[in-house]
C-alpha cells in the first residue's frame, strides 16, 4: 500500500473526527484553518476540507489552493459550497423537501473509492435517509458523477480531473469522516480506509522516496 | 420604542451563510460581522450580537476580552451550540455529551426537554417541541448566575440567561445547534425553535433598554 501524506483542515475546537486516527498507513496532519496558509502544501496527496471550514478564508487564498492543485495535488471537499472559491465550484443547490423516498442515492459510475459499499447502505444511516446528501454542488461539465440523490438524481459526489492538473473530488452533504462511520467503524472504516487509500495510490504529486 | 440592533457573527461556514443570508431568518439580523473582522468592530454599535453555532471556539478566545467588555457596555451576547463558551469565559460548567441523532425512531420517544420556567417570558416564543432535536452536552456545574431555561427531565441546563455577571449587559448560550441545522436544510425542529428565540431575543432586549432609559432620567 502507498503511504500517503494528507493535509486535514478542521475549524472547529477540539479533536478531530475520531476516525481519522483510525485509518491504516497514511499521514495526517491537522491544522485549524487559518494555521494553512503558512504551511508548504506540495508534500500532501490530498488536502481534506471539512465541513465547517470558514469559506470567505479560501475565497482569500484561492490562488494558494489553484498553485497546488497545477502541480498535481487533490482537494477534498466536504459539505456545500456558499461561496465558490475555486472556478470550478458553484453555489450549493438544496433539493426541495418531497419526503423521505426522494433522498434515495443512486450510484452514477462506479469508483474503486467506494469499492464495497452500495448506494443503498449509504441512503439510509441507522434506518434514516437524508445525512448523506440532499442536494448538490452542481459539477463542472465532464465531471465524473459518483453518487446522485433524488428523481432529478441532481451530483452528490463527484470527482473532476482538472485540465490543468490536480483533481477535486467534491461530497455535497455531512462530512465523509463523520457520515460514513454513523452505522459504526466496522462499516465506515473500510469505506474510509478505500477513499484514502485510492488517493494516495493515485497521487498526480511528483513520485519521491519511500517514507 | 427603540428597537434593537441585532448583530450576528458569520464564521465563513456554509451553514453561517446560508442561515443568515435567506429568509426567514435573515430579517432578524441588522448587521453580519465576519469572523475575522470582531476585533475592528465597534460592537457598541449592537445591542445583540450572536455567535452563530459551531464558530470555531479557538478564534473567539482571543476575543474574549473584546466580547466581555461589549456585556458589560450594556450588550447581549448569545453564545449558540458548539461556541463552547467555557472555553473562553470564565465561571461556566460543560459537560458534552454523546449526540443520540436516532432516538426519535422508537415510538412514543421522548428526549427529554422542557423549559425550566414555564412563567418565564420565553415561554410564549418557544415551547419543548421546538428545542427537542437532539443533546450535544449540558451547563454543568451551572453558576448560580446562569438562570436556565431550557433543560433535561435530569435538570441538566440546556439555555441559560445570565443577567447578573456582565451587568448591565447579559449573557445568554445554549448547547443546542440549530443555526448548524438549519442552515444545512436539515431538521425542521432547528427552524422553529430560531424563529422562537430571534424573537424572544429581541423583545427582551427591548424591554432591558426601555428600563435602562428609564432609569436615566433624572427624579
Amino acid at each position: 500500500m502507498t503511504r500517503g501524506k494528507f493535509l486535514f483542515v478542521q475549524n472547529a475546537w477540539g479533536d478531530p473526527p475520531p476516525a481519522l486516527a483510525m485509518i491504516r498507513g497514511h499521514r495526517f496532519d491537522v491544522f485549524q484553518q487559518y494555521e494553512i496558509d503558512r504551511l508548504d502544501w506540495s508534500e500532501y496527496d490530498a488536502v481534506y476540507l471539512s465541513m465547517s471550514v470558514d469559506q470567505i478564508h479560501l475565497v482569500e487564498i484561492a490562488p494558494k489552493i489553484e498553485a497546488y492543485l497545477d502541480g498535481g495535488g487533490a482537494l477534498v471537499v466536504n459539505g456545500h459550497v456558499a461561496r465558490p472559491f475555486l472556478p470550478e465550484l458553484r453555489r450549493y443547490e438544496p433539493m426541495p423537501r418531497r419526503g423521505l423516498a426522494e433522498l434515495r442515492l443512486r450510484r452514477e459510475n462506479e469508483h474503486p473509492m467506494f469499492e464495497g459499499v452500495s448506494a443503498e447502505t449509504l441512503t439510509l444511516r441507522r434506518g434514516v435517509a437524508g445525512f448523506y446528501g440532499r442536494g448538490s454542488n452542481p459539477p463542472p461539465e465532464g465531471a465524473l458523477v459518483i453518487h446522485s440523490v433524488g428523481p432529478d438524481r441532481v451530483a452528490v459526489d463527484w470527482l473532476w480531473e482538472r485540465p490543468g492538473g490536480g483533481r477535486i473530488f467534491a461530497h455535497a452533504g455531512v462530512e465523509l469522516l463523520a457520515v460514513l462511520m454513523l452505522e459504526g467503524p466496522e462499516q465506515g472504516l473500510p469505506a474510509l480506509q478505500r477513499i484514502f487509500d485510492w488517493l494516495a495510490a493515485t497521487s498526480g504529486l511528483p513520485a519521491r522516496e519511500a517514507a | 420604542m427603540t428597537r434593537p440592533v441585532v448583530a450576528i457573527v458569520d464564521g465563513g461556514q456554509h451553514y453561517h451563510h446560508a442561515a443568515i443570508a435567506r429568509e426567514p431568518l435573515a430579517r432578524f439580523f441588522d448587521h453580519v460581522v465576519y469572523l475575522r473582522d470582531i476585533p475592528r468592530t465597534d460592537l457598541s454599535a449592537f445591542d445583540i450580537l450572536i455567535l452563530t453555532c459551531r464558530t470555531n471556539a479557538y478564534y473567539l478566545a482571543p476575543l474574549a476580552g473584546q466580547l466581555q467588555a461589549f456585556m458589560r457596555g450594556g450588550g447581549t451576547l448569545v453564545a449558540m451550540g458548539e461556541t463552547f463558551p467555557h472555553a473562553w469565559l470564565p465561571d461556566i460548567g460543560f459537560r458534552p455529551m454523546q449526540t443520540d441523532f436516532w432516538w426519535w425512531l422508537e415510538p412514543g420517544a421522548d428526549l427529554g426537554l422542557r423549559m425550566s420556567d414555564p412563567a418565564h417570558p420565553i415561554c410564549r416564543h418557544l415551547t419543548r417541541d421546538d428545542v427537542t432535536f437532539h443533546l450535544h452536552g449540558a451547563f454543568e456545574p451551572l453558576h448560580p448566575n446562569h438562570k436556565p431555561l431550557v433543560e433535561t427531565k435530569d435538570g441538566e441546563c440546556q439555555l441559560f440567561e445570565d443577567v447578573t455577571s456582565y451587568a448591565p449587559g447579559r449573557l445568554v448560550a445554549t448547547t443546542l445547534d440549530p443555526f448548524f441545522h438549519h442552515g444545512a436544510f436539515f431538521m425542521p425542529a432547528t427552524t422553529r425553535m430560531l424563529l422562537g428565540m430571534l424573537p424572544w431575543l429581541i423583545e427582551s432586549e427591548t424591554g432591558r433598554i426601555a428600563s435602562r432609559a428609564a432609569d436615566a432620567v433624572p427624579a
